[in-house]
């Protein structure tokens, strides 16, 4: 796909009404934006043989460049990041709410042992637990939580999730810190190790 | 956790972190000041500041690998839309246009992005019952907190029985050009055109907000007449 694609030019013009018609990010951007993460996973899936891991930056990033191209528009940008971090959260809880309810569940022996996470990789058990924390955190503190979900769901650097949620590198990085310890600590009072 | 609870074990734990060994504690032992509670609350936070191997420290994305991303990408089933009906009715009707004029020829649309600095003006609530009888307070996009602390952003002085932090919440919500009135978390209760405010509620021009011995009146400036775009 071409920054010049049909696709392209839906996306541009959606990120630029979003402020007005948040319903446009349900109706027209999520399947755009699902349709070409997918693509991308699938590419990388094939391509990269002794890349067990996608750097979120693969899927986010060219998914940007693929379907807005150079458009240096920061708020653009930012939109789309933001956009594209909610499409990974929703699609990784799902995911992962699916599979821990099969493990417990009497599909138990079903569950082939590919689907086990990799050793060094994330439990899926935790991506739900940092999904719950993290809904506890907004009703106290919704910047905390918004950085948090940037970084953590979307993959983005501290400096981007900083320009999307609108502080400033510094305030963000000192927000992070602590929204991190308290997530720490919720997550080990949840599951202690 | 109160929002005014977690500020204060924000700040405290902000601060902490900058200090090290015996500099931490006595701050610690000066700021918390026999609140055993704060105390520790924070010594938690700071235990648990930086720790390594934690789920945070990269991504959900990077940690997964590419067998699961590719599974979650394919069940994935996108949910409906849980858009309520009235607003999809009202956004369908809604004008795409940038600026528009009524019919004496005023704008009644106009650009956000040339505001700069400015924190543009969406309505007014004018104190109608009071101490502060007459005067008006301005109303601003997203959250405004309603309290007598000089920190909110409607800070309505002289009435004690307004509670200082955060009596109410008025929260102008851009996306759907909607105004909602919600009570605080102070003990301070609030009423709505005379009615107990219980939970989040729609608030429409000149309905009347009642705090302490205060009456204040709401007059919106955004609406189906206007709109910052």
């Amino acid at each position: 796909m071409n920054p010049y694609s049909e696709e392209s030019l839906q996306v541009t013009q959606v990120l630029r009404e979003l402020h007005d018609r948040p319903e446009l990010f349900n109706e027209r951007l999520f399947p755009i934006l699902y349709q070409v993460m997918r693509q991308m996973a699938r590419r990388h899936l094939q391509g990269e043989q002794h890349a067990r891991t996608l750097q979120p930056t693969v899927l986010v990033h060219e998914a940007y460049m693929r379907l807005v191209g150079s458009d240096q528009d920061w708020q653009n940008r930012s939109h789309f990041l933001a956009c594209a971090s909610n499409v990974m959260r929703q699609i990784l809880i799902d995911y992962a709410r699916k599979r821990t309810s099969a493990k417990r569940g009497s599909g138990a022996a079903k569950v082939p042992l590919t689907d086990q996470p990799v050793p060094e990789g994330l439990p899926l058990d935790t991506i739900l637990a940092v999904n719950e924390a993290l809904n506890r955190l907004k009703e106290f503190d919704p910047l905390k939580e918004e950085l948090v979900k940037l970084k953590f769901f979307g993959g983005l650097t501290i400096a981007e999730a900083a320009k999307v949620a609108g502080v400033s590198l510094t305030t963000a990085k000192e927000h992070l810190r602590a929204a991190e310890a308290w997530m720490n600590r919720e997550l080990s009072a949840a599951a202690p190790r | 956790m109160t929002p005014e609870r977690w500020k204060q074990i924000d700040s405290i734990f902000r601060e902490a972190v900058r200090l090290e060994g015996e500099k931490r504690l006595s701050y610690l032992d000066k700021v918390c000041q026999g609140d055993s509670d704060l105390r520790l609350e924070v010594e938690t936070l700071l235990a648990n500041d930086q720790k390594t191997g934690s789920p945070l420290e990269g991504s959900a994305l990077s940690a997964l690998n590419t067998e699961q991303l590719d599974s979650a990408m394919a069940e994935f089933q996108q949910p409906a839309d849980p858009q309520p009906e009235e607003v999809q009715k009202r956004v369908q009707t809604e004008i795409p246009v940038r600026v528009e004029l009524t019919d004496d020829g005023r704008t009644h649309g106009a650009d956000l992005h040339g505001f700069g600095d400015i924190d543009p003006i969406v309505g007014w609530l004018v104190c109608v019952k009071g101490c502060n009888f007459g005067r008006d307070y301005r109303v601003l996009s997203e959250r405004n907190r309603v309290g007598r602390d000089s920190q909110m952003e409607i800070c309505i002085e002289g009435d004690r029985r307004i509670s200082r932090d955060t009596h109410a919440i008025i929260t102008y919500e851009p996306r759907h050009n909607r105004f909602w009135l919600s009570p605080g978390l102070a003990r301070g209760v609030v009423y709505l055109n005379g009615q107990l405010l219980g939970a989040t509620a729609p608030l429409k021009a000149y309905d009347t907000i009642e705090l302490g011995e205060t009456g204040l009146q709401f007059i919106p400036f955004c609406g189906e007449r206007f709109k910052w775009r």
